[in-house]
């Protein structure tokens, strides 16, 4: 058994040097997150008193603050919802948040394209608020009588309120350690060349290790070591195997997958988007496994481009035993109407993508460019990332001048 | 808060209703600091518990001083909390 043979159709895109400074800086990043950002703030925007708009924005994009897999986000849900969270919000946060997690962003862009990240990173909020909305808009009395019971409360909001001695760094520091995180992890992409990577990574390499250990409190920085590492540990073991298997049946019952599948998903229509979003949506898939086989149909051609996106929208929210999570919590009706939404939605979206989009070109089979000017995206980004460096120092200046914590 | 100096040091945390081990090592720490802080009180309330509510739990542990809330959804930073409750404890005894 050759297991050189087996992993190859990841070669160009996991098994990889090219993959390390682009999906590292990322687990950092996610660990980074429940130590430096004061989630607790997060309540003062998605419940009881927050305005419509603004809880089903925040809702959507929280997966960002509060990294969720599939397995905490309903507990957590469950939380924010019986702290005033209207129904909407509640739902669109179960949608998003495993979805916009940061890791599962990054491993999209990096393994499976560019414009299929960019597109999944548009439809998911997009999905989110709209199930959501619906949502709202179906259980309006019963939310009426929610809302009427929580004002009659003594004290119906949460009071998440931050103790001034807690302490940490300022808030200047977290944005510029962020800010160089996601340096790395940009400029560490396969799409960038060489003579602008390596002096730039060097550069922010140097910087972070120069500047990490002063901004940072030492228990800090061992926190954050320590969630980063039990990302992995919670990741790593079960996707490595289960790229392997992937490759594994890919090399030795191909043929019986190809007479499965293909006919099934194989051409965009919208029966094929909508049976990919109901197979992501029922399909438990630990973290980032969904990309791996979302990568492996694509490149050999067993599933066409719409029905792909349709399994990465869906994939990573809850999954079948969720549900039955879910509907314990709230009850069977809200959850078939969101089970609906959610395989509803994510087909059509995957459908509108196919149609536009074409036929998969993996990116490793696309040419690399010869010259900067070629392809200038290193410069592009460069000069994003610059002007955000620079307004970003020049704007925390007068927050760390008068020294506030976070 | 002239009310926090005259009620005696206590430190409550919030825990998910099947212990993580984030939780279980926040409990230890807490522990720690009980034995070596006399004044010291230490709670744990659980996720469901309807005073937990009022605090905004997203995800646990919580760690919470004088209703505020000190650390949420990690291991709180062991030298500032020893550090402020041992303040808070000062404080107390002085009134107390």
């Amino acid at each position: 058994m050759d297991v050189s043979k087996i992993v190859n159709v990841f070669r160009c895109c996991i098994l990889t040097w090219d993959f390390l400074p682009v999906v590292l800086p990322a687990f950092l990043i996610a660990g980074a997150i429940p130590v430096f950002v004061a989630s607790a703030q997060i309540m003062r925007y998605l419940g009881y008193g927050a305005s419509r708009i603004t809880s089903f924005l925040v809702s959507s994009f929280s997966g960002f603050m509060v990294p969720m897999c599939s397995c905490n986000v309903v507990p957590v849900a469950d939380s924010i919802y019986r702290q005033g969270a209207g129904i909407g919000p509640t739902f669109t946060f179960l949608f998003a948040g495993p979805a916009i997690n940061i890791v599962t962003l990054v491993w999209v862009f990096q393994v499976v394209g560019v414009k299929m990240g960019l597109w999944r990173m548009l439809a998911v909020p997009i999905c989110a608020i709209t199930s959501g909305v619906i949502m709202q808009f179906i259980f309006r009395r019963e939310e009426a009588e929610r809302h009427q019971k929580l004002s009659a409360q003594a004290a119906p909001h949460a009071q998440s309120v931050r103790h001034p001695g807690a302490g940490g760094p300022s808030l200047r520091h977290v944005l510029l350690l962020f800010g160089m995180l996601l340096t790395i992890l940009l400029f560490g992409s396969p799409g960038i060349l060489w003579q602008v990577k390596l002096p730039v990574l060097a550069l922010v390499g140097t910087m972070m290790a120069t500047y990490i250990p002063r901004w940072f409190e030492r228990d800090d920085i061992v926190e954050w070591v320590r969630q980063t590492g039990k990302f992995l540990l919670r990741v790593l073991p079960i996707l490595l195997p289960v790229i392997f298997v992937l490759g594994f049946v890919q090399n030795y019952a191909f043929e019986h997958v190809l007479k499965t599948v293909r006919p099934l998903v194989g051409k965009n229509t919208m029966g094929a988007s909508y049976l990919a979003a109901l197979f992501g949506s029922i399909m438990y898939f630990p973290m980032l496994t969904e990309v791996a086989l979302t990568k492996i149909l694509l490149k050999d051609n067993l599933i066409a481009v719409g029905p792909a996106l349709a399994i990465l929208i869906n994939g990573p929210g809850v999954s079948l035993p969720g549900a039955i999570l879910l509907a314990r919590i709230f009850g069977w009706k809200k959850t078939l109407v969101y089970e609906g939404l959610e395989i509803f939605l994510g087909g059509t979206i995957g459908y509108i993508f196919g149609t536009l989009y074409g036929a998969y070109e993996c990116p490793c089979q696309q040419a690399a460019p010869g010259t900067i000017m070629e392809d200038p995206t290193s410069l592009y980004a460069a000069g994003i990332l610059l002007v955000c460096l620079v307004v970003v120092w020049i704007r925390t200046a007068r927050i760390s001048r008068a020294a506030q914590p976070v | 808060m002239d009310e926090s100096n005259a009620r005696p040091a206590t430190v409550t945390m919030i825990a998910a209703d099947k212990p993580c081990s984030e939780c279980v090592a926040t409990g230890k720490l807490l522990d720690r600091l009980g034995e070596r802080l006399p004044g010291l009180t230490v709670r744990v309330l659980h996720r469901g518990d309807p005073e937990a509510q009022q605090y905004g739990v997203i995800m646990t542990p919580v760690v919470i001083v004088d209703g505020l809330i000190f650390s949420m959804g990690r291991r709180p930073p062991a030298k500032r909390l020893e550090a402020l409750l041992t303040e808070r404890c000062a404080r107390a005894s002085r009134n107390g």
